[in-house]
C-alpha cells in the first residue's frame, strides 16, 4: 500500500518548485491580481505625454515605439546627468543585503526581486552594461545586462510594485533610496507610454478639475455643503465653510478623498469643526482642491505641473499662508519639492497662528504648515476645550504614514494630538513604527482594485503588527494621517484583522472638541452611540 | 558559480605575480612599472569619478528622515537622525561613516517564536563590516613605517597598541587576526545566506577574495616566511621617492602582496568600492531636513505646462456660477 | 489505535517534514526566507505558516480540539488565498500529510493489518482538506465583498448625495 501512495507533489500534479534561475533572467508572468491596468489613451493624451494607445500588461505586444531602446538609453543618460542621487545610487551599492528584508512587498510575497537591492539591480544592470567601462567590456561578468523588451516588462512589473515608501533607505549604509530609483524608473517607462491608469487618470483629473476624482466645482461645493449640514445634525452647530474666498488669512488644502470617501469624510468633519471653533479666517479652494500629488508617481515634471496650483491659488486669493491636511505623498511633495519647484513664495507671510501667536519657524520659507503641527500648538496652548471621554469607545494605535515619517520626520505632533483627544492609546511593536513604519502596501498609485492580491501581500507586515496590538491590547482603531492609508488600511483590516477600524486623527479631534453652543452629543461623528449615552441615543 | 570564478581569478593573479618574479624574473615589472601604473590609475580614476559625481547637480533636497523634525519649540528634535543644521548633518555623517549607524539600526522584536532566542544576523553584518573597515585603516597606517624614515611616532604608537598582547615573535598584531576573521565572515555570510547569495555578483566575491589574498599574503610574510623587512623598506622608499630599486633579498611572496594591492588600487575606481567616497555625497544623508525653512534651488529648473485658474474658470464658468462661488470674471 | 499512538511519538518529525513540504510550494529563495527569518514582525508569512501548521498537525493527530483547529486553518488558507496559487494549490499541502505519516510510521505500521487504521487517518486528513476548501471559497467571496466595499467607500459621498456627479466627468471633455 505504501508503495502505491502517490508522493505529495503528485497529488496536485503540479511541480511547485519553479526551476532555479538567476535574477538576470527578466521574464515575468503577469498574473491577475498582481499588476495594475495600463493608462487609457485619452488620459495620456490629455496630459500631453508620449505614446498614447490601447494596450494591457498581459498583451504580448506592448506597442512600443520603434526606437524604444534609444529612448530609454537617452532618458537614462539625461537623468544620470541631472540627478546626483540617480548616478550615485547606480554606482555605490555593495549588495550587502541590509535592505533585503526591509521591503513590505518582499516580506509579504517573498519574491526575491522585491528585495530593494534587486529591484534597483534591474535598472543598475542596464546602467552597467551601457554606461560603465567594466560593463561594456565584460558584460554579465561585470553585472551588466542587455536591454530587451522583456527587461522593460520586468521594470514595469516591479517599479509598479514599489510604493516609494523609503523604508529601505533608512537601513542602507549609504542611504540608497529605492523610492528615488523607482521614480526615475517610472519616468523612463513613461517615455514609452508605459503607465497605469490609477496614476494617470487621477493626474489628468487633478490637472483639469482640481481633484483626483474629476469632480467639478459645483460638486465640490455640494460635497462641502453636505458635510456642513450633517455636522449641524450631529453637533447642533452650523459651521462656515467658505470656498474660493479672496482675502482670507489661510488657504486650506487637503487630499480630495477627504471630501469624497470614507473614513476620510469624518476627518473632514473634524477639520470643519476645528476651524469654526477657533474662528479661523480661512478658505477652501475648488481650483486647488487636491493636496495629493499623483505626479510623484509619474515624473518630476508632473509633480511640478500639479503642485503649481497651490501657490498660484494662494497668490490669487491673497492669503497669508497655507495649512495642509492629513496626507502622505502630498506632504512629501510639500516638504521636499514644492518650494524648489514652484517657489519662492515671497507673496506669502511666515505662518503665524492667529489663535496662539506661535510663529511656525520651521515653515518660514515654504509657508505651509501641517495640520497636526497647527492643532498640537493649539492644544499645547490650551486653546481647545477637549473631552477625550467622547473617544472612549476607541482603543487607538497609530500608523506612521511613510512619507510624513521618512521624508519629513513628523512623529510627535500626531501622537500629541491623539494622546490629548483619546484616553486609550497603544503603540505597535517598535520595528514597525516611526522611521521603521511599514507601508500600507498601496502607496504610489498601486491602490487599484485589480491589484488586490499584491496589495494584501504588501500590507501583511503592517496588518500583522496591528493584529498583535488588537489581540494583546484590544486595539480597535488604526489611526493615520494619509488619504491612501485611510482607503487601503480599511480594506487591509477587513481582510487580515477584522474588528479594527481606520480613522484620521482629526476625527478624534472632532469627537472630543467641545464646541460653543453645541447640543449634548449622543453619537460620535460616525453616528455610533457614545459610551454611556446608548440609552439617550435610542 | 560567480564565487568560484572570482576565486579562480584571484588565484591566477597570485600565480602570475609569484611566477612572474620567481620564474620569469620580472621584478622590475612587478616592483616598479605596475605599482606606478596602478597608483596613477587609482588617483586619476578616483578623481574622475568623484568630480563627475560632484558635478552632477542635486535638484531636490531629499534627506531620509530617521528622527523627529525640528518644528515646535517644545517638541524634542532628533538632532542627529533628522538634522536641520550643518553641524547636525556633520554629526549624522560622522555616525554613518565612522560607526555605520544605518547598519546598526535593526531593532530586535520583543516577541520570539517559541522559547528560542535568535540573535539578529544584521547586527553581525554591522560588526563584521565595522571590524573590517577599521582594521583595514589601522593596517594601512601601520604600513606607513615602510614608506617613511624616520618612522613617525604616531605610527609606532599605533603598532605598539596593535601589538599590545605581546604574543609570539614577531609580535602578533590583533588587527591581522581581526581583518581575516571579518573578511571570512563577510564571505561566509554571502555564501551561506540564500538571499545574499542569490543577489551576489562576480564582482562582490572578487573584492572579498582580493582582500583576503592581500591580507593573507601579508600575514604569511610576517609570521611564517619572515620576509626581509629591510629590503622591503628599501623598495618601498624607492617607490615613494621615485628612485625605484629592486633589492635581491625581496622574495616572490612580497611581489604577490604588492601585486594584489596594485590590482585593488587599479580596480577601485571602476567598482563598487567607490562606495567609500560615495557615501559622503549621498543626498539622502548629507542634506539637512530644513526643507520648509530654507529654499533649495534646482539649477536646471525649467518652466512646465500648467493649468491656470483662468483656464479653469473659463471651462467651468457656468457651474461655478451655479454653485454660488465667486468668479474673477463675471 | 496503535497507529495514532505511534504517530504521536513522531509528531515533531511529521511537523518538520510537513513544514518543509509547504515551504517547497514556494519558489526556492522565498521558501528559505520564510523558514530562516524568525522575527514574526519581519517575517509574518513564515511565522504564520509554522505556527498554524503545528496546530493543524495536532488536529489531525487528535491532539488539538476542533475549536483550535478551525481558526488555524482559516488563518493559513487566508494567507495562501492571496498568494500565487490556484485553488487546488492552495489546499494541496494538506494531502502531503498522508505520505509524510506513512514515511514516519515505519515498515511495521505500513503493513496490511493496519489498513483500517490508515483509512481512518486518511479520513481525518480529508476532513481537514474539505474544511480548507470551504474556507477558501468563502474567502474568495469575502474578497469580492471587500473589493466592492472598497469601491463604495471611495464614492461614499456619491451614495450620500447622488447629485454630486455631473454628466461629463471625463477629462478633456466640455
Amino acid at each position: 500500500m505504501a508503495e502505491k501512495q502517490p508522493k505529495p507533489e503528485d497529488l496536485a500534479q503540479v511541480d511547485y518548485r519553479p526551476p532555479k534561475k538567476g535574477w538576470m533572467d527578466p521574464h515575468v508572468d503577469f498574473r491577475k491580481g498582481t499588476y495594475c491596468y495600463s493608462a487609457l489613451a485619452k488620459n495620456i493624451e490629455y496630459l500631453g505625454m508620449p505614446n498614447p494607445r490601447d494596450w494591457q500588461p498581459f498583451d504580448a505586444d506592448w506597442k512600443l515605439p520603434p526606437n524604444w531602446k534609444q529612448i530609454i538609453l537617452d532618458g537614462m543618460k539625461d537623468r544620470l546627468e541631472k540627478y546626483r542621487s540617480f548616478r550615485l545610487f547606480m554606482d555605490i551599492c555593495v549588495r550587502c543585503g541590509a535592505c533585503a528584508d526591509k521591503c513590505h512587498f518582499y516580506v509579504g510575497s517573498g519574491d526575491p526581486k522585491n528585495m530593494p537591492v534587486l529591484r534597483a539591480e534591474l535598472i543598475r544592470s542596464v546602467y552597467r552594461r551601457y554606461f560603465t567601462p567594466a560593463g561594456k567590456a565584460f558584460g554579465a561578468l561585470a553585472g551588466g545586462r542587455e536591454l530587451t523588451e522583456d527587461v522593460i516588462k520586468e521594470w514595469f512589473y516591479y517599479f509598479y510594485q514599489c510604493t516609494e515608501c523609503r523604508r529601505c533607505s533608512v537601513f542602507c549604509p549609504y542611504g540608497i533610496d529605492q523610492a528615488e530609483i523607482t521614480m526615475i524608473g517610472r519616468e523612463l517607462l513613461n517615455l514609452l507610454g508605459l503607465n497605469i491608469n490609477w496614476v494617470i487618470e487621477p493626474a489628468a483629473n487633478c490637472f483639469r478639475t482640481g481633484n483626483h476624482l474629476g469632480i467639478q466645482p459645483h460638486g465640490f461645493a455640494d460635497s462641502i455643503g453636505f458635510a456642513v449640514d450633517e455636522l449641524e445634525e450631529i453637533t447642533g452647530v452650523r459651521v462656515e465653510a467658505p470656498i474660493n474666498r479672496k482675502g482670507a488669512e489661510v488657504l486650506f488644502v487637503t487630499p480630495s478623498a477627504d471630501y469624497f470617501g470614507t473614513p476620510h469624510y469624518y476627518t473632514l468633519l473634524g477639520y470643519l469643526q476645528l476651524f469654526h471653533e477657533i474662528g479661523l479666517d480661512y478658505t477652501w479652494s475648488a481650483f486647488a482642491g487636491e493636496g495629493g500629488n499623483f505626479g510623484l508617481f509619474t515624473s518630476h515634471e508632473m509633480i511640478k505641473r500639479l503642485n503649481n496650483k497651490i501657490y498660484a491659488e494662494a497668490k490669487r486669493l491673497g492669503v497669508k499662508w497655507i495649512i495642509g491636511g492629513e496626507c502622505g505623498h502630498m506632504w512629501r511633495v510639500i516638504h521636499q519639492y514644492m518650494d524648489t519647484m514652484n517657489g519662492p513664495a515671497n507673496f506669502l507671510e511666515v505662518p503665524k497662528s492667529p489663535i496662539t501667536g506661535t510663529v511656525f519657524e520651521n515653515a518660514k520659507s515654504t509657508k505651509m504648515v501641517h495640520i497636526t503641527e497647527f492643532t498640537s500648538d493649539l492644544i499645547r496652548n490650551g486653546k481647545l476645550k477637549l473631552d477625550p471621554t467622547r473617544n472612549d469607545h476607541w482603543n487607538v494605535t497609530f500608523h506612521d504614514s511613510c512619507n510624513p515619517a521618512r521624508a519629513m520626520g513628523l512623529f510627535e505632533e500626531p501622537r500629541y494630538v491623539i494622546k490629548n483627544t483619546c484616553r486609550n492609546f497603544h503603540e505597535m511593536p517598535e520595528n514597525t513604527i516611526r522611521e521603521q513604519t511599514f507601508c500600507c502596501g498601496s502607496g504610489a498609485g498601486l491602490g487599484t482594485d485589480e491589484n488586490f492580491e499584491m496589495r494584501m501581500r504588501g500590507g501583511l507586515p503592517r496588518a500583522n503588527a496591528v493584529k498583535h496590538v488588537h489581540e494583546t491590547k484590544g486595539v480597535n482603531v488604526l489611526s493615520c494621517i494619509c488619504a491612501i492609508d485611510k482607503a487601503n488600511l480599511s480594506t487591509l483590516m477587513e481582510y487580515w484583522v477584522p474588528g479594527v477600524e481606520v480613522a484620521g486623527i482629526h476625527e478624534f479631534v472632532g469627537n472630543a472638541l467641545v464646541m460653543k453652543g453645541e447640543k449634548e452629543r449622543t453619537t460620535d461623528l460616525r453616528g455610533t452611540p457614545l459610551r454611556g449615552k446608548e440609552a439617550a441615543h435610542a | 558559480m560567480s564565487a568560484l570564478y572570482s576565486l579562480l581569478t584571484v588565484l591566477v593573479l597570485i600565480l602570475l605575480a609569484y611566477f612572474g618574479v620567481a620564474a620569469a624574473h620580472l621584478g622590475v615589472l612587478f616592483g616598479t612599472v605596475i605599482p606606478f601604473a596602478a597608483i596613477a590609475v587609482f588617483l586619476a580614476g578616483l578623481a574622475y569619478r568623484v568630480v563627475k559625481w560632484a558635478n552632477t547637480p542635486v535638484p531636490f533636497r531629499i534627506p531620509s528622515t530617521c528622527g523627529q523634525q525640528k518644528s515646535l519649540p517644545w517638541i524634542k528634535q532628533g538632532r542627529l537622525e533628522s538634522p536641520s543644521s550643518t553641524l547636525g548633518v556633520m554629526g549624522r555623517m560622522a555616525l554613518e561613516v565612522l560607526l555605520f549607524r544605518s547598519l546598526f539600526r535593526n531593532t530586535k522584536a520583543e516577541l520570539r517564536d517559541g522559547p528560542r532566542l535568535v540573535y539578529g544576523e544584521n547586527k553581525w553584518l554591522w560588526l563584521g563590516a565595522l571590524a573590517f573597515h577599521w582594521t583595514f585603516l589601522v593596517i594601512f597606517l601601520r604600513h606607513l613605517r615602510f614608506f617613511m624614515e624616520p618612522v613617525p611616532r604616531l605610527v609606532n604608537l599605533l603598532a605598539d597598541v596593535d601589538g599590545f598582547f605581546q604574543v609570539g615573535a614577531p609580535v602578533l598584531y590583533v588587527t591581522d587576526l581581526v581583518i581575516l576573521a571579518a573578511l571570512l565572515y563577510l564571505l561566509f555570510r554571502r555564501l551561506r545566506d540564500p538571499q545574499i547569495r542569490y543577489l551576489s555578483l562576480f564582482t562582490d566575491y572578487f573584492a572579498l577574495f582580493l582582500l583576503l589574498g592581500l591580507a593573507g599574503s601579508g600575514v604569511l610574510m610576517r609570521y611564517f616566511t619572515r620576509a626581509d623587512i629591510v629590503a622591503i623598506k628599501e623598495l618601498a622608499i624607492g617607490l615613494v621617492t621615485f628612485s625605484p630599486v629592486i633589492p635581491k633579498e625581496v622574495g616572490p611572496l612580497f611581489f604577490v602582496h604588492l601585486f594584489l594591492l596594485c590590482v585593488l588600487l587599479a580596480y577601485f575606481p571602476f567598482s563598487k568600492l567607490m562606495h567609500a567616497p560615495g557615501v559622503f555625497l549621498s543626498p539622502t544623508r548629507n542634506l539637512a531636513n530644513n526643507n520648509r525653512m530654507k529654499r533649495h534651488v534646482n539649477p536646471w529648473d525649467y518652466p512646465v505646462k500648467v493649468h491656470t485658474y483662468a483656464e479653469w474658470e473659463e471651462e467651468f464658468h457656468d457651474k461655478i456660477k451655479a454653485a454660488g462661488l465667486p468668479l474673477d470674471r463675471e | 489505535m496503535a497507529l495514532m499512538e505511534s504517530l504521536h511519538g513522531r509528531r515533531a518529525a511529521i511537523l518538520e517534514r510537513w513544514l518543509q513540504g509547504v515551504m517547497e510550494t514556494y519558489p526556492a529563495e522565498t521558501g528559505r526566507f520564510f523558514t530562516q527569518v524568525k522575527d514574526p514582525f519581519a517575517n509574518p508569512v513564515g511565522a504564520t505558516l509554522s505556527r498554524e501548521l503545528a496546530v493543524l498537525c495536532d488536529g489531525v493527530l487528535g491532539l488539538a480540539k476542533p475549536a483550535e483547529v478551525a481558526p488555524a486553518l482559516e488563518s493559513l488558507i487566508k494567507l495562501r488565498s492571496v498568494q500565487d496559487f490556484t485553488a487546488s494549490q492552495v489546499v494541496s499541502f494538506i494531502f502531503f500529510l498522508k505520505q509524510i505519516a506513512r514515511e514516519q510510521a515505519g515498515e511495521a505500521l505500513r503493513a496490511a493489518p493496519m489498513a483500517a487504521e490508515w483509512a481512518a487517518f486518511d479520513a481525518r486528513v480529508d476532513d481537514l482538506a474539505l474544511g480548507a476548501f470551504d474556507i477558501y471559497s468563502a474567502n474568495r467571496e469575502k474578497i469580492c465583498d471587500i473589493r466592492l466595499g472598497e469601491m463604495r467607500r471611495k464614492i461614499f459621498m456619491l451614495e450620500k448625495a447622488s447629485r454630486l456627479f455631473d454628466e461629463d466627468p471625463e477629462p478633456g471633455g466640455s
